[in-house]
């Protein structure tokens, strides 16, 4: 009976006291890789999600919810680059960059995001083109900067040189000047990842399919890639 | 190499059974049991890169957790063999000391192998990951090394807190000292005061000291990086044999 009295005291206390982060406000300064690096004992690796998993969560605190768009994007620019910089074969800080932050905020934070993926994807090309793609999309359908989305699609056509990259990688701008409409780019994209292999987690296939706007269906899998080979 | 004596495996046999009773096994399988589950929740709520993120926590959680326990256990089993006076019992026999702690280490590496491999075992079943055959050996290696260490300490200390202090140490300075080395190099274009290049000096120095821990089960393997197999395994030699010199000259010393 004290057993069971106590046990639910110690729950009660949980439940008044729950965990939250209180002390984080505003992102800051992020710690230097090195001091991240010694703190994490070298798992560089895991120290990348860990910091990834923060960015993605920090403005959640128990449902007080700070507004993505008040986040300083300077400091969450350094944020991502910790991220990569600790594990740079990972896609995860650009995924968050361009489909996570790079959708929210004022036109100009949004643009920071995409410079900031387009900065990061000229150091490896060929393995970071599928989030240059989905830069490509934000600029022409959420920013509706076309001369911008034209600008990172002739990165694409020029910078990837990987031979099994898919072909309509290369010929992003012939989307683009197709005009099928948001929902059918957003899923021609899509299709065209999954069907690269470049989507191998049900999570983030989840996650892009939630950022098809106004169709909550999901994506049938494989689906033709926009842009065939000639 | 002259033949290992019967007694020293007969020892080994009976350090393995000793980990038996007290439930070193099921204690590292627990541990594979917490490490798994942890790494199952990172596969929950990670956006993208599910199993790849999964993998890594599940190798640095029970990389850890296995480290600990197997240092906790050898220098308890071996504090205790010393206290309670059953180091007696086994020195009575036609044995050395040096034979004694031979015998005490072939055990334990059994034990540290097993536990490699157990660890090993769910990267090797559940994942295709590239370097997981490659990890799960040179954990099992690294493990072999920890055990090592541990046992030197619990002999040369005698006292369960101060070892395990000590191994905790040694193996958290093993596993960043490479780290600390390489910050300590840089010291801007001022090159540095006498005490800066004290402080680089001394870091440098117990870095000679102890293995490059950072080279064993390298986690970037599991994460598609370069698996570079075989200059931990040298490693492990080295520092395995420096051990065994080391306690030598110990057990020498040493009045039981």
């Amino acid at each position: 009976m004290l057993l069971c009295a106590l046990l639910a005291a110690n729950v009660a206390f949980q439940r008044h006291y729950p965990p939250a982060w209180t002390d984080v406000h505003d992102l800051g300064t992020p710690p230097p890789a090195a001091a991240v690096r010694a703190a994490a004992l070298g798992e560089n690796v895991l120290a990348g999600y860990l910091v990834n998993l923060f960015l993605q969560n920090f403005n959640v605190p128990l449902g007080r919810v700070t507004p993505l768009a008040d986040i300083d994007r300077p400091e969450l620019i350094r944020w991502l680059d910790l991220a990569t910089n600790l594990d740079p074969g990972t896609g995860y800080p650009l995924l968050l960059a361009s489909r996570h932050f790079g959708e929210t905020g004022s036109p100009e934070q949004r643009r920071m995001m995409l410079d900031w993926v387009y900065l990061r994807f000229g150091e490896q090309p060929n393995q970071r083109w599928p989030w240059l793609v989905h830069a490509v999309y934000v600029a022409r359908h959420v920013l509706k900067d076309n001369a911008l989305a034209e600008y990172y699609a002739a990165a694409l056509r020029t910078q990837v040189t990987d031979p099994t990259a898919p072909t309509w990688v290369r010929q992003m701008d012939l989307l683009l000047h197709a005009d099928l409409g948001q929902a059918a780019d957003a899923r021609a994209i899509l299709g065209g990842l999954i069907d690269a292999g470049q989507i191998r987690s049900p999570a983030e296939l989840k996650f892009l399919e939630s950022r098809i706007p106004a169709v909550q269906a999901p994506v049938p899998v494989p689906v033709q890639a926009p842009v065939r080979a000639p | 190499m002259p033949p290992v004596p019967r007694v020293v495996l007969g020892l080994a046999r009976l350090t393995l059974l000793e980990a038996r009773r007290t439930a070193v096994g099921k204690a590292a399988l627990a541990a594979i049991a917490m490490a798994l589950s942890l790494a199952l929740f990172m596969d929950r709520i990670v956006l993208t890169d599910q199993e790849r993120a999964t993998v890594v926590t599940y190798a640095v959680l029970v990389r850890l957790a296995l480290v600990l326990i197997l240092g906790q256990a050898i220098i308890a089993n071996t504090v205790r063999d010393l206290n309670e006076r059953i180091i007696d019992n086994f020195l009575a026999l036609p044995l050395t000391r040096m034979q004694y702690a031979l015998g005490k280490w072939l055990g334990w590496s059994g034990v540290s192998i097993l536990c490699g491999i157990a660890a090993g075992l769910p990267l090797l079943g559940f994942s295709d990951t590239p370097g997981r055959l490659a990890w799960t050996m040179s954990f099992a290696a690294e493990a072999v090394v920890v055990a090592s260490l541990a046992l030197l300490l619990a002999l040369t200390l005698g006292r369960i807190v101060t070892a395990v202090l000590a191994y905790g140490c040694l193996y958290l300075f093993a596993r960043i000292g490479f780290m600390l080395v390489l910050l300590g190099k840089n010291m801007g274009a001022t090159e540095g005061s006498l005490l800066d290049r004290f402080d680089a000096g001394y870091v440098q120095l117990a870095g000679y000291l102890l293995p490059r821990m950072d080279r064993f089960a390298d986690t970037a393997w599991l994460a598609g990086g370069a698996i570079r197999f075989g200059p931990d395994i040298l490693q492990g030699v080295i520092y395995v044999a420096l051990l065994g010199a080391v306690a030598g000259i110990e057990l020498r010393r040493k009045q039981f």
